[in-house]
């Protein structure tokens, strides 16, 4: 497998972790009216997975891509 | 105190700024110092995605609906994710096009077809203009609101204030001329604007800063922190409701419907599409900018809900949601944050108009107004002047009339919406393009017809479903069509479309619409025929990864043209200075050189045509190509062959690559053969050599001397017996050896009894042992299942090994052990020296031909280097394994294993 195209498979994992996390039913399970340190619990959810998928996409898109395809 | 003076000086103040700074911008791209071309600017100008929808509209729609506002940002964030597939294949597939607009790039990809560009523009601009009108309403709204300082009175109607008064109509015209400045200056085949877009990430910059202060001054000046604003928001009933969905399908299920809708606008959106694809300066920013942009949508929007739940607690009622950000500064007394907050807010508002005009304008230029240009009979003819500054003419006036008919919208029939549901709509306008967008670049069997019906379709959906019902809104339209349907059919309610119920009217208008367009565009592409120009294009957008990186290199056309003829065409788009410049290029490159009646080859044509392509679109660009070239329409077939050829010549020199490094490899392998062969033919020469002398200088004394005393006479033959005997021993190793290695040797498997064969090859070598005062110990145990193989061969084997042994060995106590024992299913043997050993390095290599293992102190040890190779391949052949272990100094042990026979072989 090519650095590019494990990139590729790297970034669609994040993306489909992103879209079931952030869609029901895995979504449901957090919407629950109690608080976490003050914080209504769904919101601080939606915020920490939000910050979670910035930093798996920082990490997969961080490989430089193959020498193969230059600059244009 | 701020007064309205102060106020406007600022506000027109900060836009002095944005025109320095995109002036300036502009001056160092023309020195070669490009100041955007990092992946940190480039992933700022991506923030013109949050307008004053975001800064203002977020925080009443949060107040209005909790978590409602996210989706817009989540899904960006999660299309960023994909962004090096989606985004990186779109900005490739433009750059090497020369595409500008999302207008242009849907046309070009079917087919370079007119009619979809003119479509595609008609639905932008429709869908944005009441999308800029918002920003202007932010603008005057939050000026009215601040120019009341300290007071707080919500602006109701703007109709009541003059035009002449109105400062949203100022910054409307400032903002015309700053794009009528930085983004038509020259007509350029890239059509990227560096002074702009430094000035929209500076203005993105400002936004953020404002938000996050007034979110800051908010959280822990007006309240003690998130906990506090959350407890406050907690006590009132209708606030609580917001910390949760509402447990009913519908909610979630339009949750979802609003993340796909904001994914696919984030790449559709006409200003996305001008900052992410046109302006790029190079592919791999993206690799930073794509969680760099997610990072910015978290940033701005992590106090949206404390302004929202703080704002909602503090005013009770009287105050617009939208206004929180302005107001809750204003309240508590803060100018300076105040203004900060007006002048983000005006930064979002101005950057999102900058870049959509400018965006709309090449779009309106290019497709609405240069293929009824073109069709004009002066245009046409080659003798008309430089058509150039018209084109430039053309985009300004555009831009002038993008923001005027804004403004207009605004005045008069902005007034009934909330900031968030325009913004949406025009949303929902721009995702029509996602199917022929998306499928163009993943999708081959994708039509012009498929592309087109699915527009059409999806339209068609969006007016009824979302324009219609905001007509009946501003009281345009009879109410009872919304009630009761159109024509009284309740199947066709604008809001519950053939019932549809449980979703907000805007997941509701999504759903139907992409789910209608998406099936025409697919099914009509499934059922229809495809002219070979959509074959062409189809092919070399979705494929574009691996067909050559300039257009001209894959050039699909047969005709004849006359090089001045192009010539004189590109001078009246580009002016004459920078065709010269691009056609020198092009003749350098290829070591050209033109005479007046040269032919243009393909490759020439087309790459006019991308030229032509950057300054006014593909569809006009090939309209006016075609009108200078005689063209030869080229069959299906023809394009198929082109393609492929093309294709192949790059998979082919793919392929070239890959054996030139196989045969590379081989070659070293081959060399290192030849060494050891040549190293192998001077060792054997020699080992040859040795005997053959010794023979013959003895045949010469029998010769010289025939009166020889007897003995002596005896003693010289009994010589030569012996050395001839080594010869043909040699000489049998060596055919042996090609035996092996061709396969040819044959095998006559019996039952052998392993102890006789080594107490024979003990007694051979024992003379030679004797000779040199080695002790021998030879352990057999008492009883020996017999083994499967050839006796002679094993012979052989085992004679190898004790005379590797004895070479070996020291002259002084030298000691060797054979030993044989028995495991379950094979039987061992293992002959023990106590010679200087093997060195390491060498373990490996000993059984391999023609390798000799290195002697400290004697240099090459004797013999042909054969022996240990054939060893190796008689046991391998008897379906055994061997292996030397050795410590150096302490001697060496040789071990083979062969399996036992099994009874039927005994038998036999």
């Amino acid at each position: 497998m090519t650095p590019d195209s494990l990139k590729k498979r790297r970034l669609a994992g994040v993306f489909l972790f992103g879209w079931i996390f952030f869609n029901y039913p895995i979504f449901s399970l957090f919407n629950l009216p109690v608080a976490w340190n003050g914080i209504p619990l769904l919101y601080g959810y939606v915020f920490f997975i939000w910050a979670l998928i910035i930093v798996l996409i920082m990490l997969a898109a961080r490989r430089d891509p193959p020498p193969g395809e230059p600059d244009r | 105190m701020l007064t309205t003076e102060i106020i406007l000086l600022i506000a027109f103040g900060y836009m002095g700024v944005l025109f320095a700074i995109a002036h300036f911008g502009d001056r160092w791209a023309a020195q070669g110092r490009s100041i955007i071309s990092n992946p940190y600017i480039y992933a700022l100008s991506l923030a013109v995605y949050c307008t004053a929808w975001t800064f203002y509209g977020s925080v009443g729609r949060a107040a209005a609906s909790g978590l409602g506002f996210l989706p817009t940002y989540i899904g960006p964030t999660l299309m960023c994710a994909l962004g090096w597939v989606v985004m990186r294949k779109i900005i490739r597939i433009s750059k090497i096009h020369r595409i500008t607009s999302i207008a242009d790039f849907i046309a070009s990809r079917y087919g370079k077809s007119g009619t979809l560009a003119t479509m595609v523009t008609i639905i932008a601009v429709m869908g944005v203009i009441p999308y800029i009108a918002l920003q202007l309403k932010a603008i005057s709204m939050s000026y009215n609101i601040i120019n009341q300082y300290p007071l707080i009175v919500m602006p109701r109607y703007f109709a009541d204030i003059p035009v002449v008064h109105d400062t949203a109509f100022y910054v409307a015209l400032l903002l015309a001329l700053f794009a009528i400045l930085f983004g038509t200056r020259h007509l350029d085949a890239t059509e990227r604007h560096e002074g702009l877009v430094a000035a929209i990430a500076f203005e993105s910059l400002v936004k953020l800063v404002a938000f996050l202060a007034a979110g800051l001054f908010v959280t822990y000046g007006v309240f003690q922190g998130f906990g506090d604003v959350f407890a406050k928001a907690g006590a009132v009933p209708r606030l609580q409701e917001l910390f949760i969905f509402e447990n009913r399908g519908g909610e979630y299920f339009s949750w979802c419907i609003d993340i796909i809708l904001s994914m696919v606008v984030l790449i559709c959106l006409p200003r996305q599409f001008q900052v992410i694809v046109v302006e790029n300066v190079n592919e791999n920013h993206l690799q930073k900018a794509v969680w760099l942009f997610p990072l910015y949508l978290l940033a701005i929007n992590l106090f949206v809900l404390p302004i929202a739940l703080g704002g909602t607690v503090y005013f009770t009622s009287g105050v617009d949601a939208d206004t929180f950000v302005l107001t809750l500064p204003i309240a508590r007394r803060q100018e300076m944050l105040s203004l900060l907050v007006f002048i983000g807010g005006m930064s979002a508002s101005t950057g999102m108009v900058i870049v959509e005009t400018v965006a709309l304008s090449t779009m309106i230029c290019n497709d609405l107004v240069m293929p009824v240009l073109l069709r004009l009979p002066l245009v046409r003819s080659a003798r008309s002047p430089d058509l150039s500054t018209t084109v430039l003419n053309i985009r300004r006036g555009s831009i002038a009339l993008v923001v005027l008919s804004a403004y207009a919208y605004f005045r008069f029939v902005g007034e009934a919406f909330a900031l968030v549901s325009i913004g949406l709509i025009s949303f929902v306008a721009a995702a029509q393009f996602a199917p022929a967008m998306l499928g163009g670049i993943f999708w081959k069997q994708g039509t012009r017809a498929g592309a087109i019906s699915g527009l059409v379709a999806g339209f068609a959906v969006w007016s009824y479903t979302l324009v219609l019902p905001s007509l009946v809104e501003a009281g345009l339209l009879d109410e009872t069509v919304m009630t009761r349907g159109l024509w009284q059919m309740a199947a066709l309610k604008p809001f519950q479309l053939f019932g549809l119920q449980g979703l907000d009217p805007i997941a509701h208008a999504v759903f139907w619409s992409l789910l209608v367009n998406g099936a025409c565009y697919v099914g009509v592409s499934l059922f229809g025929n495809k002219t070979p120009i959509e074959l062409t294009q189809a092919a070399l957008f979705v494929e574009v990864f691996t067909y050559p990186a300039k257009a001209e290199d894959s050039s699909l056309w047969r005709g004849t043209a006359l090089v001045t003829d192009l010539r004189s065409l590109l001078e009246r788009f580009l002016g004459s200075p920078r065709t010269e410049e691009a056609l020198n290029a092009f003749a350098r490159n290829r070591k050209i050189r033109w005479g007046p009646l040269s032919k243009a080859d393909p490759a020439l044509v087309t790459y006019a045509e991308t030229l032509l392509a950057g300054a006014i679109g593909s569809a006009s660009a090939r309209v006016m190509v075609a009108s200078v070239v005689k063209e030869e329409p080229l069959g299906l077939d023809e394009v198929m062959h082109i393609l492929d050829e093309t294709r192949q010549v790059i998979a082919y020199s793919r392929e070239l690559e890959k054996a030139t490094a196989e045969l590379k490899s081989a070659n070293e392998r081959l060399k290192e053969l030849d060494r050891l062969k040549n190293e192998f033919i001077s060792t054997i020469t020699h080992e040859l050599r040795t005997p053959l002398t010794a023979v013959r200088s003895i045949a010469e004394i029998l010769h010289a001397n025939p009166r020889l005393p007897p003995d002596q006479h005896h003693n010289l033959t009994a010589v030569i017996v012996r050395e001839s005997e080594r010869l043909t021993r040699l000489i049998n190793q060596v055919l042996d050896f090609q035996k092996l290695e061709t396969g040819k040797m044959t095998w006559q498997l019996l039952p052998v009894d392993l102890r006789e064969v080594c107490r024979e090859a003990m007694a051979s070598v024992r003379p030679l042992m004797e000779e040199r005062n080695i002790r021998t110990k030879l352990d057999l145990p008492e009883r020996l299942p017999p083994v499967a193989g050839d006796r002679d061969r094993l012979l052989q084997a085992m004679l190898n090994l004790l005379s590797n042994a004895v070479k070996f060995c020291d002259t002084l106590g030298g000691q060797i052990v054979v030993e044989v024992s028995s495991q379950t299913d094979h039987l061992r043997v293992a002959v023990r020296d106590n010679g200087a050993g093997i060195r390491k390095e060498d373990l490996g290599v000993i059984f391999e031909e023609f390798r000799q293992g290195r002697h400290d102190s004697r240099g090459r040890p004797p013999g042909s280097g054969l022996g240990l190779a054939i060893t190796k391949r008689i046991v391998e052949a008897h379906g055994g394994r061997i292996w030397a272990e050795s410590q150096p100094g302490r001697g060496s042990t040789f071990s083979f294993t062969l399996p036992l026979a099994v009874q039927s072989q005994q038998e036999g």
